[in-house]
């Protein structure tokens, strides 16, 4: 089940690569699904599987452009690294709190895309982040922390279905 | 220290190290290996993804190919009902031309604008002094002829039909030459008189315009002999002729701008 569910993550990254490339790459604003799966996995399992998550499917997503296939998987890899370290150090409970350390990671792995993308041109830089990189980030650490608020709901009450079946065993 | 850094940090592996360590290796590699590295994992992995989208964006110009082919025909429908229209005005000319080439004169096209009506005998039609419409000209149908211009305005005219009792045509049978006068009197027939009771006239006879009295040009087409009666013969035969023009079926008509010739045809030539 665990790898089945794994196959389908991945391939919902393949697919959305695919299916929505980046145009202009990665100037356009866009919801960066890779980083925010990436994002997710370490904010819910923690830093060994966000790096190993992170380095796949940062590798996946890059692995139709050599130039890029190593280094997408290193910022993969740091990405879930240090969504997974920021949960452990930081309190994430809040929705505010949740969504400005998404949006703040995921506009820091954009910048570096537009780096690789424009080089040191400033004024490409300036025009790339406003507002397609400031605008990126933003929408998909919304919609990161809307999924995150979904996923926390349906885990309470799978846990809460559980629980109660467990207290009904026990009176029996 | 290697092993602290790549094996366990403090209570978990260090995957991290492991990652940078396999994308640096990739790097390094070259662009070769990359490009193998690649090649394999579009043809494996990504090649079923892009094999849909392929499909999925075929089927949408498709569709969209579809709708457009689909006005197309909407057009091209609209376009064979008005060619089929014009097939059936042209076929209507052709049969005038045919019809009537014993006169040379002008034909004004219009159309009937106010229909017959019920004990009238008149028809107004959509050509006036304007284009050359002058009293006493006649006009026909693709049939035959229908009656005379009897009043002129600037953009229309009153036609006064076969079916007025104050009309009267001169005529003749085209077969035998026998001549008569076409009038109305009562009913959708008309009536042929003066024919001589010894005359040679048979039922289905075509009668035609003989040109004579100035006003219709000889050879139009009138009718055919319907009935003749011979029970109650006396000098004149009673001649019944079905008009060729159906009254109820006005629609297309020319006003004939008939040449002297037209008006002035060979007497001798009527006499059988």
């Amino acid at each position: 089940m665990t790898i089945l569910r794994w196959i389908i993550l991945l391939s919902s990254v393949v697919f959305y690569r695919v299916w929505f490339p980046e145009n202009p790459p990665p100037l356009g604003l866009r919801l960066d699904y890779e980083s925010l799966v990436i994002a997710l996995i370490g904010l819910y399992r923690g830093v060994t599987v966000g790096a190993l998550a992170g380095w796949g499917i940062g590798f996946l997503a890059h692995a139709s452009d050599p130039d890029m296939m190593g280094w997408g998987s290193i910022l993969g890899a740091v990405l879930g690294w240090a969504v997974g370290l920021l949960k452990e150090r930081l309190f994430l409970e809040y929705v505010l709190s949740r969504w400005l350390v998404l949006w703040g990671i995921l506009l820091a792995v954009k910048l570096v895309y537009i780096l690789f993308a424009v080089g040191l041109d400033v004024g490409m830089w300036v025009s790339s982040i406003f507002p397609a990189g400031l605008g990126s980030a933003g929408l998909s650490a919304t919609v990161g922390v809307v999924i995150s608020i979904v996923w926390d709901r349906a885990r309470a009450r799978a846990r809460a279905a559980v629980n109660a079946a467990s207290s009904d065993d026990q009176s029996l | 220290m290697l092993r602290r850094l790549f094996w366990w940090s403090s209570n978990r592996p260090a995957a991290l190290p492991w990652a940078i360590f396999i994308s640096v290796l990739l790097l390094i590699l070259g662009d070769g290996v990359r490009s193998s590295i690649s090649s394999v994992v579009v043809r494996v992995i990504y090649s079923p993804f892009y094999a849909l989208h392929y499909r999925v964006a075929a089927g949408a110009e498709v569709f969209e190919e579809n709708r457009r082919l689909a006005e197309e025909v909407a057009n091209l429908n609209v376009e064979i009902q008005r060619l089929r229209e014009e097939k059936r005005e042209n076929a209507r000319l052709r049969h005038l031309l045919e019809f009537s080439p014993s006169w040379r004169g002008r034909a004004i096209a219009t159309e009937v604008v106010g229909p017959l009506a019920p004990g009238s005998g008149n028809v107004w039609i959509g050509a006036g002094k304007t284009r050359l419409v002058e009293i006493d000209q006649p006009v026909m149908t693709e049939d035959g002829l229908l009656g005379r211009v009897s009043e002129v305005d600037s953009y229309v005219s009153r036609v006064r039909t076969l079916w007025d009792p104050l009309l009267r045509v001169a005529a003749y049978d085209q077969r035998s030459r026998v001549s008569g006068v076409i009038e109305w009197t009562s009913g959708p027939d008309l009536r042929m008189n003066y024919v001589v009771a010894s005359a040679d006239v048979a039922i289905g006879d075509t009668i035609i315009s003989s040109g004579w009295g100035g006003v219709f040009p000889k050879g139009l087409l009138i009718g055919t002999i319907a009935a003749i009666d011979t029970i109650n013969v006396g000098e004149f035969l009673n001649v019944t002729v079905g008009p060729a023009v159906r009254p109820d079926r006005l629609e297309a008509v020319f006003v004939i701008r008939p040449t002297p010739e037209d008006l002035n045809p060979d007497p001798g030539g009527l006499v059988p």
